[in-house]
């Protein structure tokens, strides 16, 4: 998995060129990144969203003026904390707390790459038919818990939600996906997942 | 074991942590407790399958919804209007909807040589559960667009929409006697579908295919009529022989799986015995095939091989593509999958072969960046048009 600090290529070809595709790219991968500190640090999820989307629109609007910036990862981490706490400055002190800020879990991991392809297309159309008529609340704390994996306390504190409901909230929507590959012809999944494993070390022999 | 106290694991982290391997303690201690509980490794390898599956998903949603909102107020900034053009916003926003994650490598190399492949494809998505039911009336359903359950009455005989692409004639609510009208399903390229026919015989048609077949089988034969590319599983009827007519050559059976592949693009019509035992005729000539065997037919001559990998002729079937072919031949099932156009602008070699395998629930540029992994060409996408270059 890419860290932020790897997107510098993307980062040039939507400053220089203006390229919307290495803008998205950028975008995702800030989004699991400033989605996982923002909670981490306490803040609202709504809130850590519209910081989110504040900053890109600024630097949208702004890239011309972007140019000068060498290290991209520290500017998006500041400006991105700025306005997440709404403050111009922070302190020698704190500067170095906020850099010190701890690296993401690897995801996705190559197991879930291998999953995805090796998944069939039936399994993936059933699944993300099932995602999309999920409430999109339910879709962002499945996201926040089984992608970006913080805790339920985590999560819970910044939905303005009681642990409970997390948990039950994901729960349901597990145990309804799960009566549904039990009765659809989905039951292949874990078959294919041993099958897995063994692909997994051939190609980490190979590649890795 | 019950449902609910597997379904309870997910609650907590350590077992969160294992399925995610992002402790390599709890990795261990869950890998563990497996071994003392075998019997319990099925249903967690695929709770665990079933989380990574879900978290990727609602991450692909949760950020096309926020980018979108972005999007949004981009477009209504003063500002950004000057910057935008229309068709690009276009193209952004349907990349936008999937996301393009990387590969590690999923197609095995003949050729090894590799060097870092084009970093950016544009991309389109795969195909998907689409295709058009005509009635005998001649009237058109739509079945992606037309709701799930009984979709038409074709003389007290009903049509069902199952939710997972696939439609069923139901014949128990009916005494039809009479001869069966037909009914055509036609797959559009980037569609597939599955039919189960009156008789109980499954079909599942490929991308830019069609089949016809009566609503209800009667006389001493079943005939269905094929273009592109089927898997059929034929119920068996014993006395009533079931016949596939396709470019110009009829296969015959009484109860089999077997694979057709008669796309007009094709230079070969392929017939793919899996199991049961088949008969193929032009004209006056019959074939025999035997279960693993495969009758290539180009014009009236055929050629049977016996050492063809099975996997590979019903992989579409499985949601793969499976290749172990040309450049070309890869690429006219690309755009048939893809709904693209191919264009050469380079000379490709017909005897270098490529073998993989890879879902065919990725976008385009997954497959196209591992193609480009192996150095030889690269690709450009404009729209709806592949530009294979060197």
């Amino acid at each position: 998995m890419k860290k932020g600090k790897d997107l510098k290529t993307e980062w040039e070809k939507f400053i220089l060129e203006g390229n919307n595709t290495s803008f998205y790219d950028i975008y995702a991968h800030y989004h699991d990144y400033f989605t996982y500190i923002g909670i981490k640090k306490g803040a609202n999820a709504e809130k850590t969203k519209d910081c989110i989307n504040d900053l890109f629109l600024y630097i949208y609007e702004n890239r011309e003026n972007l140019s000068h910036i060498t290290n991209h990862h520290n500017y998006l981490v500041t400006s991105f904390l700025r306005k997440l706490f709404r403050r111009e400055h922070f302190s020698a002190e704190e500067s170095l707390d906020l850099y010190d800020l701890e690296e993401m879990p690897v995801y996705p991991s190559v197991e879930t790459l291998h999953i995805k392809q090796h998944t069939s297309n039936q399994v993936t159309l059933t699944l993300k038919n099932y995602i999309d008529k999920l409430s999109e609340s339910q879709s962002r704390l499945i996201y926040q818990k089984f992608y970006l994996g913080l805790s339920y306390d985590d999560i819970a504190a910044s939905n303005n939600i009681t642990v409970k409901t997390a948990y039950n909230t994901i729960y349901n929507a597990v145990e309804k996906l799960k009566k549904m590959i039990g009765e659809g012809d989905l039951g292949t999944l874990s078959i294919a997942i041993s099958l897995l494993s063994l692909l997994i070390l051939f190609f980490l022999k190979i590649y890795g | 074991m019950g449902d609910q106290e597997n379904l309870q694991l997910i609650q907590q982290e350590s077992f969160l942590n294992y399925c995610f391997k992002r402790n390599d303690q709890d990795v261990k201690d869950w890998e563990e407790w497996l071994a003392q509980n075998p019997d319990r490794r099925q249903e967690v390898d695929q709770l665990r399958q079933m989380l990574l599956l879900m978290g990727d998903g609602s991450r692909t949603r949760t950020i096309s919804a926020d980018f979108a909102d972005l999007q949004n107020r981009i477009n209504h900034s003063a500002r950004g209007l000057k910057v935008i053009r229309s068709s690009a916003w276009l193209k952004w926003s349907i990349a936008a909807s999937i996301l393009v994650l990387f590969s590690v490598g999923i197609l095995f190399y003949i050729a090894q040589n590799a060097k870092t492949a084009n970093p950016k494809l544009a991309d389109v998505a795969p195909g998907g559960n689409k295709a058009t039911l005509i009635l005998a009336n001649g009237k058109k359903i739509d079945l992606s667009g037309a709701g799930n359950g009984a979709i038409a009455n074709e003389t007290g005989i009903k049509v069902i929409k199952t939710a997972e692409g696939k439609i069923i004639y139901d014949l128990s609510n009916t005494t039809a006697a009479a001869n069966g009208q037909y009914n055509t399903i036609e797959t559009p390229m980037g569609g597939q579908y599955q039919v189960n026919l009156a008789d109980g015989t499954k079909v599942w048609l490929n991308a830019a295919s069609s089949l016809r077949y009566p609503t209800h089988f009667s006389g001493n034969e079943r005939k269905v009529e094929l273009t592109g590319e089927g898997y059929f599983e034929v119920a068996h009827q014993k006395n009533m022989p079931f016949k596939v007519a396709s470019a110009g050559q009829t296969v015959e059976v009484l109860g089999t799986h077997f694979n057709i592949m008669a796309y007009h693009n094709e230079p070969v019509v392929k017939t793919t015995l899996l199991q049961g035992s088949v008969r193929i005729s032009i004209g006056k000539q019959h074939t025999l095939l035997k279960p693993g065997q495969q009758a290539a037919r180009i014009g009236s001559k055929i050629s049977v091989s016996d050492d063809v990998d099975m996997e590979d002729v019903v992989a579409w079937k499985n949601g793969y593509f499976k290749f172990n072919e040309s450049l070309e031949g890869i690429m006219t099932k690309i755009s048939r999958w893809y709904g693209v156009e191919v264009v050469y602008e380079t000379k490709t070699d017909p005897n270098l072969t490529y073998s993989g395998k890879i879902s065919r629930g990725r976008n385009i540029s997954a497959i196209l960046k591992i193609i480009e992994f192996n150095g030889d060409v690269h690709f450009r996408i404009d729209g709806h048009k592949v530009y294979v270059t060197k």
